[in-house]
């Protein structure tokens, strides 16, 4: 019986959960953040616009205004700006004031900031970053930001992986701009990562993938113990004054986004399915996820794969046709996962009744993020009198 | 600690793993799952002083699971993404045999209501009025959702299933 079959099955899939170790602690903690949740968040909205103002403030008051850094996710040479300085970086959404005493240069996701004194610079490890970063729901300052009408439900609450490691903590900057920080010891250093909930906002009109209300304006630095206070003061100021412009801002119009590059913006991945039902073939396809920085990029290229038979390009349908993708990220999802920041091309190659062939990948991915190369997986021959083919299915 | 502390502790302990395991199967994502489990205790620690005094609190919980469960998925067009997207890279569960693996990948295939039905009729081992009611749907409706997704399985279970993306395959 199919009924009894399920049954067991259930039971063993529900009893073979990974262990649970600190439930109970989580629960607490889950708790806590549940209540000051609660407590805080009519307040917070009025205290983060008025922390805003605040930071506004300065420049309506008809003084000097001070040089602008514009971030535009393409950095050129490093070049350093002393401050004090505003730096613009409409792409991971912020405009921060640099401090006289320090020195900033743009990055592709954010700008580095250093001391203008060489002597503190050496107790640093090296720069200070300040770009835009992903929590999960479990670390995330805002862990309901997704719950917000301007967010599509998740199919799957965001995961972050790898976990970063680190002592993890929580507190608030003043005007109450909650923080998560993770540090650890790296030998003389004091490795400090301090994140604020930063929502990514789609254009208006646009529903907005869960994952998005999930990034954080992070500041990361390594110093030692001497310097640390002072760092961890640029870090404080860093995030307790940043106002958020461009997609942080609900209804704002987006910056232009630069192309999407691999290994910094993007990560591409090979796929290879075999399919063992249905209408029978083999799917060759790439998979693009946005990095954890989410920085907006739109996503071109060419992907294509040849089918190769006695040394030459196989009699297939549509063999090594491009196909060019062009998609935004992060708001792009994959329909497989649901996931933000993703999206798939596939394409499906069926009905070869020749003899032995091999495949070739004309995409330039890495060797680092192919697939381990399994016997050419040939789909089987449905019909002699029809043509093989190979064409695009998602 | 008060009585009624120490009495959600013992609770908790008693029911988190059975939570865990209801909410893995409805979404087949442990995280996901943890998450469900945590956020139904909470809610129900927040109604503690009257949910002791039910004769089944376990009930209960498992109630304010399905229900925060169902209103993840009611939001947008959830649903219809599940539907459309078959996950196909998932770690399947260990020692399930050869039998319970196709069978679990089938049922994970299945749509959302039809697999919460299942769920909640064959591993909760709840009456369909019950089922009908923990999910705010029609008994009719109850009765043929599980009645196409164990038509659905049967049918799949005839078919291999389709493999993972990567690493090894048969």
């Amino acid at each position: 019986m199919i009924e009894d079959r399920l049954a067991r099955t259930l039971d063993r899939v529900a009893a073979a959960a990974p262990p649970e170790d600190g439930a109970f602690d989580r629960f607490l903690r889950h708790r806590a953040r549940r209540s000051r949740r609660t407590a805080a968040a009519t307040a917070l909205v009025g205290l983060v616009a008025l922390a805003s103002a605040v930071a506004l403030a300065p420049r309506g008051h008809g003084d000097a205004a001070p040089p602008r850094l514009d971030v535009s996710g393409q950095p050129g040479p490093e070049h350093w700006r002393g401050g004090p300085l505003v730096v613009s970086a409409p792409l991971e959404g912020f405009e921060v004031g640099v401090p006289a005493g320090w020195e900033a240069t743009p990055t592709w996701k954010g700008i580095d900031l250093r001391p203008a004194d060489p002597d503190l610079r050496r107790h640093l490890a090296g720069p200070v970053q300040l770009d835009t970063s992903f929590l999960a729901e479990r670390d995330n300052p805002a862990p309901n930001a997704w719950k917000d009408d301007a967010y599509t439900a998740p199919e799957t609450l965001p995961t972050l992986s790898p976990t970063p490691r680190g002592e993890r903590s929580t507190g608030s900057f003043p005007l109450d701009r909650r923080w998560f920080r993770l540090e650890r010891r790296d030998g003389p250093w004091r490795a400090t990562q301090w994140h604020i909930s930063w929502p990514y906002r789609c254009e208006p009109g646009v529903a907005c993938p869960a994952k998005l209300a999930m990034r954080t304006l992070r500041v990361a630095f390594s110093a030692d113990d001497g310097a640390w206070p002072q760092v961890a003061g640029l870090g404080e100021r860093l995030l307790g004054t940043a106002r958020p412009i461009a997609n942080a801002v609900a209804g704002q119009r987006q910056a232009p986004r630069p192309d999407c590059v691999d290994g910094r913006t993007v990560v591409t991945e090979r796929l290879l399915q075999t399919e063992t039902y249905g209408p029978l073939g083999v799917r060759f396809g790439w998979r693009f996820r946005a990095t954890a920085p989410l920085v907006p990029c739109t996503l071109r290229g060419r992907f294509a794969v040849e089918v190769v038979a006695d040394g030459r390009r196989a009699d297939v349908q549509g063999n090594a046709d491009p196909v060019t993708p062009a998609v935004d990220f992060p708001e792009s999802s994959d329909l497989r996962s649901g996931e933000a920041g993703t999206a798939t091309v596939l394409l499906r190659w069926s009905n070869w009744c020749d003899g032995p062939a091999a495949v070739r990948w004309l995409d330039g991915v890495p060797a680092d993020r192919r697939p381990q190369p399994p016997p050419l997986p040939a789909p089987p021959c449905r019909s002699t009198s029809r043509p093989s083919v190979l064409r695009r299915v998602g | 600690v008060t009585a009624a502390e120490r009495e959600f502790r013992e609770f908790f302990a008693a029911e988190y793993g059975r939570l865990r395991g209801l909410g893995f199967l409805l979404t087949g994502d442990w995280a996901q799952a943890e998450e469900l489990a945590q956020d139904a205790l909470v809610r129900t620690y927040g109604a503690w002083s009257r949910v002791r005094r039910h004769e089944r609190p376990g009930a209960y919980v498992r109630k304010v699971l399905v229900n925060r469960h169902r209103s993840l998925l009611r939001r947008a067009a959830v649903e219809a993404r599940h539907l459309a997207g078959r996950r196909v890279e998932e770690a399947c569960p260990p020692d399930l045999g050869e039998d319970g693996l196709v069978l679990w990948a089938a049922v994970r295939r299945l749509p959302d209501r039809q697999r919460a039905v299942l769920v909640l009729r064959y591993h909760e081992d709840l009456p369909e009025a019950e089922v009908a009611r923990l999910l705010g749907l029609p008994l009719g409706t109850v009765k043929s959702l599980a009645h196409r997704g164990l038509a659905r399985l049967r049918g799949e279970l005839g078919s291999p299933a389709m493999e993972p993306t990567r690493g090894t395959r048969r």
